[in-house]
């Protein structure tokens, strides 16, 4: 594995066409993006911009049509299925913005998920959870079938799944999107704090003004292109 | 471990879904192992009485006389034979038989019949002889001029006890055999050939009316459990050493009973096939909706780095695991089920024949294939069916199914 | 002109006479075998060698006919069979068995049956049929043909009362005796020939003394009988032919 790279996240002329009724649509067309370990990133425009498109395309859920990513230096185009799919596992965190966990297991079980398949041990699973749990306040809860949970302290279980099995890189598309504004901020100020903590870079899509207000660089997108990209 | 829980809560979480599920394959359990337990029953009753009856499970001729019956054929020096059979394990007991075609004539009625020589003490305890004269009296133990007629040559040659019955025929040596003889007693077999034709005499009178001496053309073996009659065939065969003795099982010597047997053997197939389809159908339904339902769930497991092999075993898991509840509750119902139908039976009110038997009282049985076949049934169909929609959940797209609305 | 049509005439005439023999032949050479056997009655010593592969033994008998309906045989040895008769009035038979003093009358289905255990049947004892009567027939062709051979086809009538489908028949050009006969079974496949040798003038007729039946499909088995004696158009009470004569061990 390459060590040696200054930006955890680049890309290079990526493009995305895919076709709707037939009608072709071009979601992303050219990005050019460079992102640096440890950076608070907001991913930012109107719906319909391309944030999601990207953002699956950063995360290898989805096949550009043109142009190439390197996550932590190596190109995930170049992997297969099955190295992609452990790649993700062990180097991206995902919070999605609903149905975020797997509804017949309890908090704990969640958050241990990916450990699991990662074959964590056993000792070192529970102090993290333990330790994770902590932060997002949810001790009380551990045993709790996630479904019983309201839609704030199931994003919190979400962050603490994508985060305790220490990724480079947490991606979260539009993570406040159904929680209100009290919640939401909760939710950054915690993530921020974990950012500052552990140093993992995060990229967010969102079109919440607190997320954008929170982050530490925001780039607009417009019409599948960097409209805007500022660090403050 | 994880799998499991996942499956087992999945499984625990639909709970009418499960049931409904558990209600198809339980169902079709107890269908398939109460039809097999039921058709060995009947099949082993109706082979036990037809064998025992006048067959027995294994006999011995001189070769070659199944295929062409002749009077010259015969088993010489019979007692050493049996003295052999009575040697080998498993052999429960045998009788000597001769079998010559004659004139038979009663009061100027004059039909063809069949003379069948017996050993009256051995053919009473191989085949239960005497409980088939319905009226009259058995053979008595020492040779003289009775004989025995079948009830439908009774009324043939319209035949009443006490009446002489003149037998003419030809001896192995071609001189006349002619004899008359006292009807004693009337033959009910339950076998409408053998009844039309059968006149019984003791094997030493037809031994001297036919000219063979210490000669039969039949030897009829009954065995201790029916269930070894090819074991115990294939040890007859090596101790009786005569390459002129042909030594066959039921199976063999009563060739279009055992086929006809196995035909509907066949049918009891079908109608398991066609249950097993009902079952295959119901899961299908199961498999499909629970996959169609949680196409999400798929989406994420596969997007935080779950394998799609370990998606298609969940699956499996699952559908298995209702699997396995329907089996355990089904066996208990198909237990007590066949427990019931084997001591109690089903009396039918009118009596089928097959392959000449009539049974009056069909009976199940219990054996270990009632219940191993319906369950590798159903977890095969379980397997099979279920793997498609497996496959295609586990192909699906995070991006697609993921898409935020 | 005229002599060309007179020879013309001629010609056909004659012709028409030379077939006109011909046909007058087959029906000699038919009503002479039909004749040959037959006559008012008879009376007669038979031997009957009975040959199988298991066993071979010989009957001697008496036997009386009277015209084509009654036939009377009793066996004189061997001893075991002594006794043992046979009568047939018309086509009903009965058999008299000494052993148990009793009559036995042959039934229908019993008329293919074996007599004696011989390679007749019981139906060639009782068949009184008549080659004019219950056959058409004509001159045919077989394989390896005897120059002093004639042969005739013999196809039975719709509803004759034969058994067999057809029957070949070889016989003596000059004497119009019987040589060979084949008979045919039901799906015309050979089942038996008969042999006929030894030709004697006996009792005023010449006729062939021994016959010799051999069965198809069963090997090594034959049976042949012998006209010890015989004399024809003898004085014969009819009570032979009786019942009561039957049963009466003469």
């Amino acid at each position: 594995m390459n060590q040696e790279f200054k930006d955890i996240i680049r890309t290079e002329n990526l493009k995305k066409i895919y076709e709707d009724n037939g009608v072709p649509v071009e979601a992303v067309r050219g990005v050019d993006l460079k992102i640096k370990p440890g950076e608070f990133t907001a991913l930012a425009g109107p719906s319909g911009s391309g944030k999601t498109t990207l953002m699956n395309l950063i995360a290898g859920l989805d096949k550009s049509s043109q142009g190439k990513v390197w996550l932590k230096g190596q190109e995930i185009s170049k992997m297969s299925g099955s190295q992609l799919t452990d790649f993700r596992r062990d180097n991206i965190g995902f919070i999605f913005q609903a149905y975020n966990l797997i509804p017949v297991l309890t908090v704990k079980e969640n958050i241990e998920y990916i450990m699991l398949l990662q074959g964590v041990d056993k000792q070192v699973r529970n102090e993290r959870i333990c330790k994770i749990l902590n932060i997002i306040g949810l001790n009380e809860f551990e045993n709790r079938i996630v479904t019983k949970l309201s839609g704030g302290q199931q994003q919190r279980v979400a962050i603490a799944r994508a985060m305790v099995s220490q990724p480079a890189i947490i991606l979260a598309d539009e993570p406040t999107a159904n929680l209100d504004s009290a919640n939401s901020s909760n939710l950054l100020d915690m993530m921020h704090e974990l950012n500052h903590e552990t140093g993992m870079t995060f990229l967010f899509s969102t079109h919440d003004q607190l997320v954008m207000e929170k982050a530490t660089r925001l780039i607009i997108l417009k019409d599948g292109k960097i409209f805007d990209d500022k660090r403050k | 471990m994880l799998l499991f829980k996942i499956a087992l809560r999945n499984v625990l979480r639909q709970k009418r879904r499960t049931i409904l599920t558990m209600l198809t394959m339980g169902g079709g359990f107890v269908l398939c192992a109460a039809s097999i337990g039921w058709a060995d029953g009947a099949y082993g009753d109706i082979i036990y009485s037809f064998t025992s009856n006048q067959l027995g499970q294994i006999q011995i001729h001189s070769e070659d006389y199944l295929d062409n019956p002749t009077i010259y054929k015969t088993i010489v020096d019979y007692e050493k034979v049996g003295k052999q059979v009575d040697s080998v394990e498993g052999v429960k007991n045998w009788t000597p038989r001769i079998y010559v075609g004659a004139l038979g004539m009663v009061n100027q009625e004059v039909s063809g019949v069949q003379v069948v020589g017996i050993d009256p003490l051995r053919e009473d305890s191989t085949t239960n002889f005497n409980n088939m004269v319905t009226e009259g009296e058995p053979l008595p133990s020492l040779p003289g001029y009775d004989v025995l007629i079948g009830k439908g040559l009774a009324k043939v040659i319209k035949a009443e006890l006490g009446d002489s019955l003149v037998l003419l025929s030809q001896g192995a040596d071609g001189s006349i055999a002619n004899a008359k003889y006292g009807i004693m007693g009337i033959v009910e077999s339950g076998e409408m050939g053998g009844d039309r034709m059968n006149c019984y005499i003791d094997i030493r009178s037809a031994q001297q009316l036919f000219v063979l001496d210490n000669q039969c053309h039949e030897i009829v073996i009954t065995v201790e459990d029916i269930s070894s009659v090819n074991s115990v065939t294939s040890s007859l065969r090596s101790t009786v050493k005569s390459d002129k003795l042909d030594i066959q099982p039921w199976m063999v010597f009563a060739k279009s009973f055992y086929e006809a047997m196995r035909a509907d053997m066949n049918g009891l197939w079908i109608q398991l096939g066609i249950i097993i389809l009902l079952v295959a159908f119901g899961v299908l339904n199961t498999v499909l909706m629970s996959v169609l339902e949680r196409q999400r769930e798929f989406g994420l497991l596969k997007a935080i780095g779950t394998k799609p092999g370990m998606i298609i075993m969940q699956i499996l898991l699952e559908m298995n695991l209702i699997a396995i509840f329907s089996v355990v509750s089904g066996s208990v119902v198909a237990l007590g089920l066949l427990y019931w139908l084997s001591n109690y039976g089903i009396s039918l009110s009118t009596p089928m024949t097959f392959g000449g038997v009539e049974i009056q009282q069909m009976k199940a049985t219990i054996n270990l294939r009632s219940f191993v076949i319906p369950l590798i049934t159903v977890f095969a169909t379980t397997t099979v069916v279920s793997i498609f929609p497996a496959v295609k959940a586990a192909r699906t797209d995070p991006v697609k199914t993921m898409r935020t609305n | 002109m005229h002599k060309n049509i007179i020879f013309v005439v001629l010609a056909f005439i004659l012709a028409n006479i030379g077939s006109l023999s011909a046909e007058a032949d087959i029906d000699q050479v038919i009503e002479k075998i039909d004749q040959l056997y037959r006559s008012n009655t008879s009376r007669g010593e038979v031997e009957m060698e009975i040959i199988t592969p298991h066993w071979q033994r010989t009957l001697r008998m008496d036997m009386w006919t009277y015209k084509m309906e009654k036939t009377f045989i009793r066996i004189t040895s061997p001893a075991r069979e002594e006794g043992f008769a046979t009568l047939r009035i018309d086509d009903e038979m009965w058999n008299y068995l000494p052993q148990t003093d009793q009559v036995m009358k042959i039934p229908p289905s019993m008329m293919m049956g074996s007599w004696m255990g011989s390679d007749f049947t019981n139906d060639d004892i009782v068949r009184e049929s008549s080659l004019f009567e219950d056959y058409d027939y004509q001159f045919t062709e077989v394989e390896n043909p005897q120059p002093e051979n004639l042969y005739i086809k013999l196809i039975p009538h719709e509803d004759a009362p034969v058994v067999w489908s057809e029957i070949i028949m070889a016989v003596g050009e000059s004497d119009y005796l019987p040589v060979w006969e084949k008979f045919y079974g039901e799906n015309h496949e050979l089942a038996r020939t008969m042999y006929f040798r030894d030709i004697e003038t006996v009792g005023g007729k010449t006729i062939p003394t021994e016959m010799e039946l051999i069965p198809e499909n069963e090997e090594g088995q034959k049976t042949v009988v012998r006209y010890l004696h015989i004399e024809f158009n003898v004085d014969i009470d009819e009570d032979i032919f009786s019942l009561r004569n039957l049963q009466s061990q003469q």
